[in-house]
């Protein structure tokens, strides 16, 4: 092992980091168990604290929000066939099906073991692949960090998305919100109204906690709050056999592996990744008439998936800067906030970063398979804590994280102003995610289209020239065109 | 939802023309084979005024378009409305009287439109988060929170 990698361990095994990571643990089981909180919300609401920390400290803390948040969500899907997270959908179908025959324990036991499995699992990956993509993204100029960004954002807006044009036009006016502030090159500002504070432009955290935690201000209070019924039964009995766990070590490979993968791809997200490997799972099992009715292996392979997309989605998130879903989008506006910037060069100038992010997530898998297991107990009552009393302590911490930037109020109105556009997106279909990443990597998508049109003298075709830009918009074309052509010959079809 | 998304694409030409008319004012600074600081919100102009376009089309014309209607209720524009004038006061008050003082009553008064109605729970739950944010927010991570110019 390199002495990067050991000083990077040495690191995060400090005390300060390994309680940064347990408290981003609890924090995420409790986000991930509770129906209606996302781990998006969650990330947002502690972005604002990782101010006052080293860079390796915040990532120990998100790091362990996000991978047992993640596993947290299938605690309320099992227990009460309600998802905790988007994620845990698939887990519901045969996880609560395994609690109305009195197999809890057993759900449970299955979907933290498979949660840690596909975590490692994607570790691996992501320490295998990560340096390899970074070395050879070191060749990329300015045409072809466009041609990526591109890429990132067309993806992003089209994949997965309900109506392509919506997605398109949410990125499209993020991207405008990006033009306010003053113009990098020229020094000229643009649309600042003569507000001082705007001069650096829209601060991408109030915009997050607006975009992510209002809109579910407002549904509670609005729509009013989900009732969330009680789970009465005992539940034991948490950890499975030796030879179960080998019984379902096929489908745990095959879930980590579908969703290491589809993490990997910008914009396809946990929600794909744990339907395809349930699917997948089906296929391949000698019970798949049995898929539903309460069978482990439909619980290990949603749950290794939604795991593995965790580390999948940091691939590209390290590597080129480019996040693989709105969790990850975070993770990068977290980097920001660090002064680090993500990308090929991130593996040159901060190597013991990189690793330290890689021990932090691997600390993070360790720590959700055992607080998980010794205090399921904790997180089955808080499932019940009331909307009434959460809605309030969320509205704090936007107000206080917002104010916490720049020590101004200017920065609240900014993500109340990005809360209410947030609710009525939401309302009306348009997604937030394309906005979302359109704010973060804007300003770098037209600091190298410009840079390369200076490098070309104005000369458009410089991305075709270059071999790599030409086949990153050309897959941002397909990624555009593919899904808007199957939507129409489907429909022709009907 | 067809009613809905061509009342949105007009909404969307109005804010384009609006964008338009803003980026024609901006200061020009001509250096030769360099692009001006325009160059990027007229791309992204055109890019909005096709999308809309694209969008009011198909809303137009898209016949198997589902024709749910997604309007506001009244319920929705006073719950909205009463949100958000409650924290603006709340950041209005806090200029003067700082967190400590004025996050209390802010809490109890959205504990109420959340539909809490235990006096005793609006009490205690208001005074125990504010404390509780205070110690991990402040003592904790060092992270500054509004002080009045009061207290």
């Amino acid at each position: 092992m390199s002495d990067v990698a050991l000083a990077a361990l040495s690191d995060v095994l400090r005390l300060p980091n390994l309680i940064a990571s347990m408290m981003g643990v609890f924090f995420g089981l409790f986000i991930g168990a509770s129906p209606g909180l996302t781990i998006s919300l969650g990330m947002v609401l502690l972005l604002p604290l990782t101010f006052a920390l080293s860079p390796v400290t915040s990532f120990c803390l998100l790091l362990g929000l996000y991978t047992s948040g993640m596993t947290g969500g299938s605690i309320s899907a099992i227990l009460l066939n309600i998802p905790g997270t988007p994620s845990a959908s698939a887990t519901a179908i045969d996880g609560h099906e395994m609690a109305k025959k009195g197999r809890a324990g057993e759900a449970i036991g299955t979907a933290v073991i498979s949660s840690f499995f596909g975590g490692m699992f994607s570790l691996g990956c992501l320490v295998l692949i990560a340096p390899a993509i970074a070395k050879f993204a070191l060749r990329f100029g300015a045409p072809e960090l466009f041609a990526l960004v591109l890429l990132g954002l067309t993806l992003i807006c089209s994949f997965g998305q309900r109506s392509i044009i919506k997605g398109l036009i949410s990125g499209v006016i993020g991207l405008i919100f990006m033009t306010v502030g003053l113009d990098n090159m020229m020094g000229i500002p643009r649309f600042t109204f003569g507000y001082v504070e705007l001069q650096a432009g829209v601060s991408f955290l109030p915009a997050l906690i607006g975009l992510f935690a209002i809109p579910q201000i407002l549904e509670g209070i609005v729509i009013g709050a989900q009732v969330i019924p009680k789970y009465e039964a005992k539940i034991s009995g948490l950890l499975p056999r030796f030879k179960d766990i080998t019984q379902l070590f096929k489908t745990m490979v095959l879930g980590a592996l579908v969703g290491t993968g589809i993490g990997a791809i910008p914009g396809a997200g946990g929600p794909i990744a744990v339907f395809l490997s349930y699917d997948y799972a089906k296929r391949i099992s000698r019970n798949r008439t049995l898929f539903g009715t309460g069978l482990a292996e439909g619980v290990a392979a949603p749950e290794s998936a939604n795991n593995g997309v965790a580390g999948g989605a940091m691939i590209p998130m390290l590597t080129l800067g480019i996040p693989g879903d709105p969790i990850t989008a975070i993770l990068l506006g977290a980097l920001m906030i660090q002064g680090l910037t993500p990308g090929p060069l991130l593996f040159q100038t901060n190597a013991q970063f990189v690793y330290s992010v890689f021990w932090a997530f691997l600390v993070a898998n360790i720590m959700t398979l055992f607080l998980t297991l010794s205090t399921i107990k904790v997180w089955v009552r808080l499932l019940q804590v009331p909307k009434r009393i959460l809605l309030p302590i969320i509205a704090i911490l936007c107000i206080v994280g917002s104010y916490a930037l720049h020590n101004t109020f200017f920065d609240t109105g900014v993500m109340l102003f990005f809360g209410l556009l947030g609710y009525f997106m939401r309302k009306y279909e348009f997604p937030v995610v394309p906005m979302l990443l359109a704010i973060i990597l804007g300003p770098a998508l037209e600091e190298h289209l410009r840079i390369s049109l200076i490098i070309s003298q104005g000369d458009p075709s410089i991305f075709i020239r270059h071999p790599i830009s030409l086949v990153f918009i050309i897959i941002s074309l397909i990624s555009f065109i593919g899904p808007l052509l199957k939507r129409i010959r489907a429909s022709e079809e009907e | 939802m067809r009613r809905t998304n061509i009342f949105i694409s007009i909404i969307l030409f109005a804010f384009t023309g609006y964008y338009a008319y803003l980026i024609s004012g901006l200061p020009a600074r001509n250096i030769p084979h360099t692009l001006g600081a325009d160059f990027m919100p007229w791309v992204l102009t055109v890019c909005l005024l096709l999308l809309s376009s694209l969008l009011l089309m198909k809303s137009l014309f898209y016949k198997r378009e589902e024709e749910r209607v997604v309007g506001i209720s009244l319920k929705e524009v006073a719950g909205i409305l009463s949100l958000m004038a409650i924290i603006i006061a709340y950041i209005a008050a806090m200029i003067y009287f700082g967190y400590v003082f004025i996050t209390p009553p802010f809490i109890a008064a959205m504990m109420l439109m959340s539909g809490s109605r235990k006096l005793k729970e609006i009490i205690i739950f208001p005074i125990g988060i504010t404390l509780a944010v205070y110690i991990f927010f402040y003592r904790f991570f060092n992270v500054l929170l509004p002080g009045g110019k009061i207290f």
